[in-house]
């Protein structure tokens, strides 16, 4: 075939113009710049145009379909032999083509970065010049005359259509410049993208641009060289490489292209443009070979990748689905959390409700007793104390009820937090306390250890549990006073260390019998508690099961009853 | 007498309540202003600017945590002891509450709370 091209040609007379130039354009070099070019961006257009429909993907196809006339309208200008009119036909389309590429690369850059439309009137401003250079174009009269002159085996365009057409192109080609640059500086999270497209498409405009005035000699007021126009086609190549990446690396365009695939059909294109160019059977054969072991060997290859990719993407679908899972989990979180807090918020009020009237009659009690209406008479007296010890006990029955009914409730919220310092928890506690204990005319000291101790923690649960344990000490303590203590301790069978909280006082002491059973069932009294009318047991009940929560440990230890008692409380360090 | 010159309001919706205090610090020899919701309460505080308000949380119209903010704003720089049957978190949460004081009704006496009101106001 180019045996064919080349007799065509060489016949011709403007062939010989060729060698004459000052740049020689071999026939290989002519067929190269054109046909592969055109045909892999026509390619790559319609490709893109199938995978996705987009609007971006819309104007690079249309892009493509414009290079591929360029192109061949370029080419058809080569081979004078095609006639005159023939020749002076391609000249026109590659005259309304040229700005269009320009137009089109501005475009497609703009959707591509602010992935929207061109305003209406934007559009209309935009295509005014390229308006009326296709007025010029299709209006002849003497001063935009296309003639073809055989002397010199060149078109000779009239000043009017040169220079307009330069001034038109310059225009595009800096909106464009200057709105590539404009993106880069203000694109944020997707800079490096629109970098890439940006260079892609400027390149390809500048290499254009740069052929057909700058190396042509037309901004220098020499005469034309077109010679050097057959290397502005490269620049499609580049724009397509670099829009390949854009694909690749950024899913541009929605298009899933693997590497492996865009290599594959780069080396397939690349050698597939070699037929064009060779003369001898035995390249021909070589080159079949290689190409054909390239379609074999890419398809294996672009299979195995693919089932890689799959499986990534199973995994990513996967790893989504656990995320949703967990985003419902969270959710049912939270749930419940306001339903904790509306619970609390019920309790609160039940607790407030009952305990009102009962507060009230205690206070009736007290006025009547506290003689504010006269001394009452003995009998009268007892009566009253009977009236207000049963009321103090149902109000104790309520607080432990509810105290119980607000853990139970609870149950399994203790959310253990790290790194809780113990010490705060302590004064906290002892602060709290320390009115009681000086009504009691009785101390409570909090020893402080020189270091400081960090547990694993639920804070407000656990300064519950610690507070009933040093309130039930102050209650039962009379003479004397509770003190508190942290002490390190390292377990004789596991070797764990751990920390205990140590809580004396000087109080009426535990019986033996009870000892063991006081942080386990619920509402059980001692006879020395009973006799004082304040319930104990589910406060202390509670304490145990937080604790226990806390991976900790609670006992008493008591040397008998009136002889005081300790409470230690084991957490495990965290 | 030495007291009287010392002001005290109670804001208390509970009206057996209100009627118990209102006994218990008779012949105190306080200067006593009683209201029943936390409006009337802000008013009269703001006019008599007391020494000391003893102050429900749980009313209507104004609850007693919004009424100790609101006099706060104002200026009004009288004592408070919250006095509630409110046990457990929410209350002692609020900063106001921290603030001041807090007293469970049901944990203390009558003459228990007359005691603290006058230690709160230095009376022995």
């Amino acid at each position: 075939m180019i045996n064919l091209l080349t007799f065509f040609i060489k016949d011709a007379y403007c062939y010989t113009q060729l060698i004459v130039s000052q740049v020689y354009v071999s026939i290989s070099l002519l067929m190269y710049s054109h046909i592969p070019t055109a045909v892999i961006s026509l390619f790559t257009g319609s490709f893109l145009l199938i995978k996705s429909r987009k609007l971006e993907t819309k104007i690079f196809f249309f892009l493509t379909l414009v290079f591929f006339l360029f192109t061949l309208g370029d080419l058809t200008e080569w081979f004078v032999f095609l006639g005159r009119g023939t020749v002076i036909f391609a000249r026109s389309i590659i005259e309304l083509a040229d700005p269009m590429l320009f137009i089109l690369s501005s475009y497609f850059l703009f959707v591509l970065v602010k992935k929207k439309d061109v305003r209406f009137i934007y559009k209309i401003v935009w295509l005014l010049p390229i308006t009326i250079y296709a007025g010029i174009l299709i209006f002849s009269f003497s001063k935009n005359l296309i003639t073809y002159n055989w002397d010199i085996c060149e078109m000779v365009e009239a000043n009017l259509v040169t220079v307009y057409g330069f001034y038109m192109d310059l225009f595009y080609l800096s909106s464009l410049i200057i709105f590539a640059i404009w993106s880069i500086i203000k694109g944020k999270g997707n800079r490096k993208e629109v970098s890439i497209a940006s260079a892609g498409v400027c390149l390809f405009i500048i290499l254009f641009f740069a052929m057909e005035y700058v190396f042509t000699g037309y901004i220098f007021g020499n005469a034309f060289d077109y010679n050097y126009f057959v290397y502005a086609f490269f620049g499609m190549p580049i724009l397509i490489l670099f829009l390949g990446y854009l694909i690749i690396k950024y899913n541009e365009f929605d298009v899933k292209l693997i590497a492996a695939q865009a290599l594959v059909w780069a080396l397939i294109a690349l050698i597939g443009a070699q037929f064009f160019f060779i003369t001898e059977l035995v390249n021909l054969i070589l080159n079949s070979v290689t190409f054909f072991a390239i379609v074999i060997f890419g398809r294996l290859l672009i299979k195995s990748v693919e089932k890689e990719i799959q499986q990534r993407e199973r995994i990513e679908e996967i790893e989504k689905e656990v995320e949703k899972a967990y985003e419902v989990e969270k959710k049912a979180n939270e749930e419940l959390a306001a339903l904790d807090k509306v619970k609390n918020q019920f309790l609160m009020q039940t607790q407030h409700d009952l305990r009102t009237p009962l507060t009230s009659i205690r206070g009736y009690c007290d006025l009547l007793l506290g003689g504010t209406f006269g001394k009452p008479s003995k009998k009268m007296k007892e009566v009253f104390e009977r009236i207000e010890a049963v009321v103090t006990g149902k109000i104790n029955d309520i607080n432990n009820f509810l105290d119980v009914a607000q853990f139970q409730l609870g149950k399994g919220v203790v959310s253990l937090k790290s790194s809780i310092e113990l010490l705060p928890i302590l004064e906290e506690i002892t602060n709290a306390l320390a009115y009681k204990a000086e009504s009691k005319g009785i101390y409570l000291k909090l020893e402080k250890p020189k270091k400081t101790f960090a547990i694993s923690a639920d804070k407000e649960k656990l300064k519950a549990a610690i507070f009933n344990i040093v309130d039930n000490a102050i209650k039962f303590t009379v003479k004397g006073g509770v003190s508190v203590a942290i002490t390190k301790n390292q377990d004789t069978i596991t070797q764990n260390e751990n920390l205990q909280i140590i809580v004396k006082d000087t109080g009426i002491g535990i019986p033996q019998d009870k000892i063991k059973s006081m942080f386990e069932t619920q509402f059980e009294r001692t006879a020395l508690a009973q006799k004082t009318a304040t319930g104990s047991g589910v406060g202390l009940y509670l304490s145990g099961q937080i604790i226990k929560l806390h991976n900790g440990k609670v006992w008493a230890e008591s040397e008998g009853e009136g002889k005081g008692s300790m409470f230690v409380i084991e957490l495990p360090i965290s | 007498m030495a007291n009287i010159n010392k002001k005290i309001l109670i804001v208390e919706d509970d009206q057996n309540f209100l009627w118990i205090l209102k006994q218990g610090f008779v012949g105190e020899g306080f200067s006593m202003f009683f209201a029943e919701d936390g409006e009337q309460g802000l008013e009269m505080a703001i006019k008599e600017r007391p020494d000391l308000i003893l102050l429900d949380i749980l009313m209507p119209k104004m609850d007693g945590i919004a009424m100790a903010k609101k006099l706060k704003e104002k200026g009004v720089k009288s004592q408070i002891i919250f006095l509630s049957n409110l046990k457990g978190k929410l209350p002692v949460a609020e900063e106001i509450v921290k603030e001041s004081d807090y007293i469970i009704k049901s944990d203390l006496h009558v003459d228990q709370i007359i005691a603290r009101v006058k230690e709160k106001l230095g009376i022995k």
